[in-house]
């Protein structure tokens, strides 16, 4: 058993669901703007990031970490708010390049305004669990209490977002407002109110993402620390479907996993090929996406 | 950001400006590109964001800092010197690159300034790159930032001097450190896989080391992998058994290393290349928990941050004097190694450029260059010749002894050449003191 635990392949396996949860709550952040909006958020890495900044950058270094991240929410929530009510609201309806080129130039804004504050050097975070694996009989396991702290924030937060959908009325709301505009303003559906929470939730997601990737020792916190990652996410969300959340989740952390053994079995250097190799071929394949049902999607 | 645009419109004043005295000075003496008679514009292309700006961001801002001493206190012979300074990211893109990544681009906006010299500019790949472009532009190509062997190549490129120690020597001096006192143990090795990598590998090779495992990584694919892409060559490393790791890597990728190493429990003697030690820098990932590379040893052929030295107490002084580089760089401030190494090859520039007098052509800078014994930090001579455009060609053994200081392990400076058959040579410890023209 404790050698089954140590081996390369589980090794493997834990290192990529580890980073597989990343790429599955970027996917997930994605999912939520695209589905009551019809928008990529080209701009999700930067606001996040940004968020944290605000939850780690400006209040002082020995602050809390859980308050540090409470803020970081926060300031996800106000964010994406006052991002659709400003920039995104008059781009309804309009040809879709203009949301594109609108949601590129808010990236480059929000990271060179993030870079102008906090400089471009990073910094790092302090982690509330150790960073060093687990060992059994002097052997390590590919997990540490911090890559676990990592699957089970993730997962919570995507628990979160499923049981706010599934079983709350706001959820019901957001799916109305999302699957059927015109009816749900009918029945009394506040629908901008709608699409605004669907920012800011999206947003507060990608937040928690941005706190677990800045709290890498090697990216440490940077205006653009999410772009690799953001990469990686937006491949999960189009193998998985732009228009599911469960999708984009699992197609996330499988990504994870096959990047992890692609790592180790072939080579690091292949992992951006496999990516790109996975994401034409889905495309091909499936253009709305494995997880998809309806094929109903405007292109 | 805005202090580089602010730069490159005070830049297109100074080109008009110098295009206007050029042609008044003309007829006095024939004009020297980059020369006017109260100005030497020179430039640079360094990585100050993007996947190599830790700790190396610094180094052309510190000799910047030798420059604008020079300049508050009448200049060289009666010259200013206007340091352009561009930000092309190691020649890789990512990793917060907001510079362009186009080295050769750069290069030629700098020759058609024009600048007298590039000086300092940094990374073997990129100036590789531009070497051949320098030459035929006749742009002198300074004290490279790269311990590689290619700026040794007087016969084809003339113009083309590098500074530090080379990658070959440095890892003979180290290796044979290690033979000496880890005789026995099992070594393995981590390089980069261009010419840093290449070299260093050789030079242990040379002195009868030969790695249980080599690795060598990409720079595009830690972009890309991030510390993740370190991980498989760590794990490799820990299950063969290695008790030394030898690093020829640069500081983020040390962090890298070291950082896989902390998550497997895995702690060998790291021996790591002057270019990715300094403890400033890497300690900076792991701020807030316990430096892994504290213990680690190294190589330096400049003053140890321990040791008392006059030329540590200038630096310190010229960098606080520095309000535009340096705005927080106060007494109690790490005098780390990027900013002790840029001011090396500054104070090499400013040295030559005096020894030259008020009337030089590129021609005669470069004949200075190679008969002067030019006085800087080095513990080495820095003796260049029609020969040797090497620049140092030693150092001394370092070990890393808290996360921000180095201290001397083995005082003895050692000497030698690149290949195989040179011999390590004790040298006389240089103890050159700060001319007395910079200190005032």
């Amino acid at each position: 058993m404790d050698s089954f635990l140590t081996s390369r392949n589980v090794s493997d396996l834990l290192g990529g669901v580890t980073s597989g949860v990343i790429y599955a709550l970027v996917a997930l952040s994605l999912v939520l703007i695209w589905r009551s909006t019809r928008m990529l958020n080209f701009a999700q890495g930067a606001m996040a990031v940004f968020a944290t900044y605000i939850g780690f950058a400006i209040l002082a270094p020995s602050t809390n970490y859980w308050v540090s991240m409470a803020v970081a929410i926060l300031a996800g929530l106000v964010l994406g708010g006052v991002t659709e009510r400003v920039l995104v609201r008059p781009l309804y309806g309009k040809p879709e390049i203009n949301p594109i080129v609108a949601m590129v130039g808010l990236l480059l804004v929000l990271e060179s305004i993030a870079a102008a504050i906090w400089s471009t050097s990073s910094r790092a975070l302090a982690t509330p669990f150790s960073i060093v694996d687990w060992q059994l009989n002097h052997k390590p396991v590919a997990l540490s209490p911090f890559a676990l702290y990592e699957i089970i924030t993730s997962l919570v937060v995507m628990a979160i977002v499923a049981g706010l959908f599934q079983y709350t009325k706001l959820g019901l709301q957001l799916r109305a407002a999302a699957l059927a505009p015109e009816v749900s303003r009918l029945l009394g559906v506040r629908v901008g109110r709608m699409l605004t929470v669907g920012w800011m939730l999206s947003t507060a997601v990608g937040a928690v993402t941005a706190v677990l990737v800045a709290s890498n020792f090697f990216t440490g916190l940077t205006p653009s620390g999410m772009d690799g990652v953001f990469a990686f996410g937006f491949i999960a969300a189009a193998i998985g479907g732009l228009d599911s959340p469960v999708g984009a989740m699992v197609s996330g952390l499988a990504l994870g996993v096959v990047f992890q053994f692609v790592g180790d079995y072939v080579n690091s250097n292949a992992i951006i090929l496999v990516a790109l190799a996975m994401l034409i071929v889905s495309l091909m394949v499936r253009p709305n996406g494995i997880f998809t049902r309806s094929a109903q999607r405007r292109v | 950001m805005r202090r580089m645009a602010a730069g490159v419109a005070a830049l297109t004043a100074v080109a008009s400006a110098a295009t206007l005295t050029g042609t008044v000075a003309a007829q006095a003496a024939p004009a020297t590109p980059g020369v006017t008679p109260s100005q030497v514009t020179i430039g640079a292309t360094v990585p100050l964001t993007g996947i190599a700006a830790t700790g190396y961001s610094e180094v052309a801002k510190a000799a910047n800092a030798v420059f604008s001493w020079v300049n508050h206190h009448g200049g060289v012979n009666g010259r200013r010197i206007n340091y352009i300074i561009k930000d092309d990211c190691y020649g890789t893109p990512g990793f917060g690159c907001t510079g362009n990544p186009n080295t050769v681009q750069l290069t030629k906006d700098l020759i058609q300034t024009p600048v007298f010299a590039t000086v300092g500019s940094l990374g073997t790949p990129t100036q590789d790159s531009v070497r051949a472009l320098l030459k035929s532009a006749g742009v002198p190509q300074l004290f490279v930032n790269s311990g590689s062997k290619d700026w040794n190549n007087a016969k084809q490129y003339p113009g083309l001097f590098g500074w530090q120690t080379s990658y070959t020597v440095e890892s003979k001096i180290i290796g044979t450190y290690l033979k000496a006192h880890y005789a026995g143990q099992k070594i393995c090795f981590l390089g980069q896989n261009d010419d840093f990598g290449a070299n260093g590998l050789l030079g242990l090779r040379d002195v009868g080391i030969n790695p249980t495992d080599v690795a060598m990584y990409d720079v595009a694919g830690l972009v890309t992998g991030g510390a993740g892409y370190f991980t498989p060559f760590i794990q490799k490393f820990q299950s063969d058994g290695c008790t030394v790791v030898y690093l020829d890597t640069i500081p983020q990728a040390t962090d890298a290393a070291l950082g896989n190493a902390e998550a497997l429990s895995y702690k060998p003697l790291w021996a790591i290349s002057s270019v990715g030690a300094d403890p400033t820098t890497v300690g900076l990932a792991f701020a807030g928990k316990p430096d892994p590379e504290v213990g680690a040893i190294s190589f330096s052929y400049l003053p140890a941050s321990t040791a008392a030295n006059q030329w540590r107490s200038w630096m310190r002084k010229i960098l606080s004097a520095d309000k535009t580089d340096f705005p927080n760089f106060t007494a109690t401030t790490p005098l780390d190694g990027n900013m002790a190494y840029g001011i090396g090859w500054g104070v090499a520039f400013v040295e030559t450029l005096k020894a030259a007098g008020r009337n030089f052509t590129r021609a005669s800078f470069l004949h200075t260059l190679m008969t002067t014994t030019l006085q800087t930090p080095a513990l080495v001579p820095l003796k260049y010749s029609p020969t040797n455009h090497q620049g140092l060609t030693g150092g001394y053994i370092v070990k890393v002894s808290g996360p921000t200081a180095t201290s001397v392990l083995d005082p003895t400076v050692f000497t030698t050449g690149p290949t195989k058959a040179s011999k390590l040579v004790r040298a006389k410890v240089l103890s050159t003191r700060v001319p007395a023209w910079l200190i005032n």
